[in-house]
């Protein structure tokens, strides 16, 4: 029998506005958990009003940002964007960071030096704001002087960090109340194990840190061709770092193959070395009832949550509302 | 003349909702959610009192390009008028320097003039090259925000005094085509004014803008010496309490706020109509009660 788990949907912001706009409508009806929106870094609809448009749309799913990468922001714009969501939407804001990609972060001037220190004290700088407190507090991107909200009372935001080294994994398992986790499944059975003990280690219950997992689901059975699912897959390989990598018991000479093919020409080209075991490694693809199984196989490994997310392909919105139909069927049996 | 007011200073989001919607059905022409260092990102909620309001145009800011990129601030507004239509007018100005140091912000007069110059024309040409109708004003005090101001579709003017005022509007009134919104930011407050001092809320709004007046204009208007005391107060305090208030007389903060009757109200426009004003949007405090918008209703309603 599996464990119980939610299944939520996962946007980012460079989509259009008719796919996130259908997703925020039919969110509730469909049963999801979650809505999270990933921020593509100055790209397509702005990351809060994004959010905050869903929040208004929507009556009772969780809605959170998954995740912002925090050196793009002021600090002091990502404590007030906590205030203006948690008030629109009354305690169903979710707050999820992340540092955000480093070549990324490059291409916008901005280097970190040390990421899980810089992670570190924006959670903390933000719960001391949000708690009331005037704060003195500098960092590699943030420089505060006798600031405070100014607010009456405090406030609680839940926050879900968006990681993957074991020292991020860490100090998500101390600080926060949730976690965004992306990777191939041995990956993920590691990384859970990690934020788990860290958590316990805080003195904390293992619950008490939500684990939401969030791969590429590519519904193969309405439309979506199995050759967008393997382009999607060599793209993410070829994003995968060594550390994860090491982790699998995969043929590394494929790895490499593909790592290279996307480089030098496109994941279109990276898909042709793409086989049925990678496709299952990287992603949850396949039928319906293939995929189920495979969300059931995460929950089996302490995932509370599982996002369906871009790319969002074919006939997406049936194979979405099958894949909710599927799920809510086999609960109803139990 | 259009009418407008300031909301998002202090509020809760419930809260601003309410206003705007009194001022939406009252028939207010436009209300500014204000920005940094208001507790609420405005852009946000801007997007609830769209979802909420049905008439009114919504402004956003004062918005200082010195805490958002211009591609950022670009982003948003697309996001709002993609998602809520045509509503949507920006006020981008430097901000408050005081709060920005707090925040890490710290630049010259110079770097944060050049800073909204180059803003004004990177956010304008965005909106445009996206085809969104979204006017692109400038808040403006001093006369080199006032110069940049000719570049946008209109202009702010933090001022209250009549004769600020028109000295203001009589800097811009050459080189602005037809379509320029010329408009007037004054502290407000619709009650009883003979002891100024005492009104707290209104003097203390008065005092910040005083305190802010570029030393230009302070001395073409001999306002320095009046105004010394009160700035060295402020400098050591980081802040605007009683005693900085009481550092100036009652006559020079009457010349930052408007604080009077309905009936005086509408003399006001009339005078700020004449002078060519097209548009005043209240702030602080009238906007911060329920009372204080619908009173303003009131004035505008009996106009």
């Amino acid at each position: 029998m599996s464990s119980m788990y939610n299944i939520s949907i996962g946007i980012t912001t460079n989509m259009g506005a008719s796919v996130t706009g259908w997703i925020a409508q039919n969110a509730d009806s469909l049963g999801a958990r979650s809505i999270w929106v990933g921020e593509d870094i100055a790209l397509g609809q702005e990351t809060f009003v994004l959010t905050a448009n869903i929040l208004l749309q929507t009556k009772n799913v969780r809605v959170g940002t998954g995740i912002i990468p925090v050196p793009v922001h002021n600090i002091a714009t990502l404590a007030r964007v906590g205030f203006a969501l948690s008030e629109i939407g009354e305690g169903r804001f979710a707050f999820g960071f992340g540092i955000g990609g480093l070549q990324d972060l490059e291409r916008h001037g901005i280097n970190i030096r040390k990421p899980v220190t810089e992670l570190r004290k924006t959670i903390q700088t933000l719960t001391r704001l949000w708690a009331g407190e005037t704060v003195d507090s500098e960092s590699e991107i943030f420089s505060l002087m006798n600031f405070g909200l100014g607010q009456a009372n405090p406030l609680k935001v839940p926050i879900f960090l968006g990681v993957r080294g074991p020292q991020m994994l860490k100090l998500t398992g101390k600080i926060a109340d949730g976690v965004i986790l992306s990777g191939p499944f041995d990956y993920l059975k590691n990384a859970i194990k990690i934020v788990d003990d860290a958590t316990e280690e805080a003195g904390k219950e293992r619950s008490s840190v939500e684990k939401v997992v969030w791969v590429p689901t590519i519904p193969t059975f309405k439309g979506t061709q199995e050759k967008v699912a393997k382009q999607v897959v060599a793209l993410v390989i070829a994003d995968t770092p060594d550390s994860v990598i090491d982790m699998l018991s995969v043929d590394r000479e494929r790895i490499e193959k593909i790592r290279k093919t996307v480089a030098a020409s496109s994941p279109k080209e990276g898909a042709e070395f793409v086989d049925d075991e990678l496709l299952d490694v990287f992603s949850i693809s396949g039928t319906r009832e293939h995929m189920v199984d495979r969300f059931e196989q995460l929950a089996e490994i302490g995932a509370n949550e599982v996002v369906i997310g871009p790319p969002f392909s074919g006939d997406w919105r049936a194979a979405t509302t099958e894949i909710f139909e599927e799920v809510n069927s086999r609960r109803d049996s139990l | 003349m259009k009418w407008g007011i300031a909301l998002n200073v202090k509020d809760t989001i419930s809260q601003t909702i309410d206003k705007a919607l009194i001022a939406d059905e009252g028939g207010i022409d436009q209300v500014w959610i204000t920005d940094f260092p208001a507790l609420r990102y405005a852009p946000t909620v801007a997007a609830v009192i769209a979802e909420k309001t049905r008439n009114c145009r919504i402004g956003v800011g004062l918005v200082s390009p010195l805490l958002y990129s211009s591609s950022h601030i670009v982003q948003f507004m697309t996001t709002l008028i993609e998602s809520h239509g045509n509503r949507f007018d920006l006020l981008l100005g430097p901000g408050d320097r005081f709060w920005l140091e707090r925040i890490g912000i710290a630049q010259t007069p110079k770097e944060i003039v050049e800073k909204n110059k180059v803003a004004l024309r990177e956010v304008k040409s965005g909106l445009l090259k996206l085809g969104h109708e979204c006017r692109v004003l400038v808040g403006a005090q001093g006369p080199k925000m006032i110069e940049i101001s000719h570049y946008a579709d209109g202009v702010l003017l933090n001022y209250s005094d009549l004769e600020m005022a028109s000295w203001a509007a009589d800097q811009l009134r050459d080189n602005i085509g037809e379509d320029f919104q010329l408009g007037l930011f004054p502290p407000a407050f619709i009650g009883p004014c003979d002891r100024f001092s005492n009104n707290l809320a209104i003097s203390n709004s008065a005092a910040m803008v005083a305190i802010g007046l570029s030393r230009t204009v302070a001395n073409l208007f001999d306002l320095s010496s009046s105004l010394k005391d009160a700035r060295t107060l402020f400098k050591e305090r980081g802040k605007i309490d009683n005693e900085v208030v009481a550092a100036i007389s009652d006559d020079v903060l009457k010349r930052f706020a408007f604080c009077g009757t309905h009936e005086q109200l509408q003399e006001y426009t009339k005078e700020l109509e004449k002078i060519g004003f097209t548009n005043v949007i209240f702030g602080p405090p009238i906007g911060m009660s329920k009372k204080g918008v619908e009173n303003l209703i009131s004035a505008k309603t009996s106009n």
